[in-house]
């Protein structure tokens, strides 16, 4: 296991001496995409990847967490780190409410009841007017302070939101290797056994879509204030599933998985942005055979043994159950 | 004394009767077999014992407390562990997080304090060493054996916290070689010892007349004998439940 911790600290260091390597801003801006994504998506795959329940309601949650922070910001002058903690705390809030009956239904009940409150948040964007500009969006979001001092600069934005992402995935990772973490994973592997073993599932599952909502929302707060213009549009169902894309490609129930997702699903979405109007339909594409050659999700894919996986290329299987 | 009574109880599945009007207790320190044909209500009883299924009517004492109406996982805590007919552990867990699960303190306060380990991982230890399963320590649940699986899952009961007073068993030695079953019999005269009170549902009859203090035998959900092995071997009642009517009746 050495050798992770050599990729993960080149990585580190790649990030933190980009900027100096960049030939110019748009680089950095997608360095910036890709870390805001990564946080919604480990958000995300603690309740998928750790619990086994796939909400499909992240994007509503970032907008919540979006639109109370800079709404604060620019209605009250509120100082950043509180307007941050507020949206985070309301979005911990309005998951658990909603938990309450929705835990009580199960596999794909859960999923359509998260994504009908998706729906409906988005609708409530596009027509509370007042705080959220419609469809209009909010222009003019204050960019993000700390102690008084504004980071403005796309530089300075960079290091901001990598020092909050670090921030957010040491969090993440303190909590699935925690008791509490280990408890999800016993809950999605035999949830009748962990009762049997004296386990509550009803709370775990409540705190753990708090938790995975508030992190949603710190990422939609962070896309709100990088972005400076945000609107409903932002926070559709699409995006909820782009998330949930991201947590699959990369490896969901890992703790590097969502973060490895974001970056691949940034890049091919960059990639196919020359296509036009076949973006989705070749991102579609994409993402069948990647989901055909690494089931498990790229962060599986070194561990796999690689002769036995071209033996038994699911991909095969595919082929020949077209052709039959 | 008696730890665990089970009071009347009545279970229905729309036409069917699975448990009627059963009744027995639990002495401390004993271990107790709960016999029958199949179909004859033993897992219901351990379900319903255990808070799974709610009875129709009926009681369920433990330590003289009602836990009738209690949560599954309430009474887990309480201090009743049991296993599970068709063993399925975690499947993707490593044997050691399967342990350090069952013997976490679960009450959510808790699960967020960084708390060290070390006298968790002790505890562990202990239980692998006592078991004889060392080996498994890091293994994969799903890529263990059968008779691996129900050793660990005999462990995940032995750590589990609070210690539980009473252990049910449905049927531990299904699947599982001579040898295997030996070691089973070793390991709960040896838990016997150690003030552990045994419920085992068990078709296997050499294994439950060797270790069992008294017997209790169900036929359509209700009770038909009880007492020690010796007598139960005699009673006409159980040979005619096990072996079909006599030719003559």
């Amino acid at each position: 296991m050495k050798l992770k911790y050599i990729i993960i600290g080149v990585v580190m260091l790649l990030t933190a001496f980009f900027p100096f390597f960049t030939p110019n801003n748009y680089y950095l801006h997608l360095i910036i995409m890709i870390m805001i994504y990564s946080v919604s998506a480990a958000g995300l795959n603690l309740m998928m990847g750790y619990l086994g329940l796939l909400p499909l309601s992240v994007a509503a949650f970032a907008g919540i967490g979006a639109f109370t922070s800079a709404n604060l910001m620019i209605r009250y002058n509120t100082p950043f780190l509180i307007a941050l903690l507020a949206a985070v705390l309301l979005a911990a809030v309005v998951a658990a409410s909603i938990a309450v009956p929705l835990l009580r239904t199960r596999g794909i009940f859960y999923v359509i009841g998260t994504m009908f409150f998706q729906l409906i948040t988005y609708e409530l964007f596009l027509n509370l007017v007042e705080i959220t500009g419609g469809s209009i969006g909010l222009r003019g979001v204050p960019k993000p302070e700390l102690f008084g001092y504004s980071f403005s600069s796309i530089l300075e934005l960079y290091y901001f939101i990598l020092l909050m992402t670090v921030a957010t995935h040491s969090t993440i990772y303190l909590i699935v290797k925690s008791d509490f973490g280990r408890s999800l994973l016993a809950i999605k592997e035999n949830e009748v056994k962990a009762i049997s073993l004296g386990l509550n599932p009803y709370t775990h599952k409540l705190f753990s879509f708090s938790i995975s909502m508030a992190i949603a929302a710190i990422s939609g707060a962070l896309l709100a204030h990088y972005l400076s213009h945000i609107s409903a549009e932002n926070f559709s169902l699409l995006q909820s599933i782009d998330v949930f894309l991201m947590v699959t490609i990369g490896g969901p129930g890992t703790f590097y998985g969502p973060i490895a997702g974001a970056v691949i699903w940034t890049i091919v979405m960059e990639v196919l942005l020359s296509f036009r109007g076949l973006r989705e339909l070749l991102y579609g594409v994409v993402l069948v055979i990647l989901m055909l050659i690494i089931p498990k999700g790229a962060i599986g894919f070194p561990m796999m043994n690689m002769r036995k996986m071209l033996r038994t290329l699911p991909i095969r299987k595919f082929v020949s159950a077209i052709f039959k | 004394m008696e730890i665990l009574n089970v009071l009347n109880i009545n279970k229905s599945f729309g036409g069917i009767k699975a448990v009627n009007n059963l009744s027995f207790a639990v002495e401390q320190n004993t271990i107790t077999g709960l016999i029958g044909p199949n179909g004859a209500g033993k897992t219901v009883t351990f379900d319903i014992i255990t808070g799974f299924t709610k009875p129709d009517s009926g009681k369920v004492l433990f330590k003289k407390q009602d836990i009738t109406n209690k949560q599954p996982f309430e009474i887990a805590r309480m201090g009743i562990g049991r296993s599970f007919q068709l063993v399925k552990l975690f499947p993707q867990m490593r044997v050691l997080d399967v342990l350090l699960f069952s013997s976490q303190n679960k009450l959510l306060q808790h699960e967020f304090r960084l708390s060290p380990k070390s006298g968790r991982f002790k505890a562990i230890e202990n239980i692998l060493t006592s078991l004889n399963i060392e080996n498994l320590r890091d293994k994969i649940c799903g890529e263990l054996s059968y008779g691996e699986q129900k050793l660990v899952e005999v462990a995940s009961l032995l750590v589990m916290q609070p210690t539980p007073e009473i252990l049910l068993f449905d049927e531990p030695t299904s699947g599982l070689s001579e040898s295997e079953i030996n070691n089973i019999i070793n390991i709960f005269q040896k838990l016997r010892e150690r003030n552990f009170t045994f419920l085992i549902i068990e078709h296997n009859m050499s294994f439950i007349m060797n270790i069992c203090d008294k017997i209790i035998v169900l036929n359509y959900g209700s009770k038909i004998a009880e007492g020690k092995p010796q007598e139960i071997k005699q009673k006409k009642e159980v040979l005619e439940a096990y072996l079909g009517e006599s030719e003559n009746a």
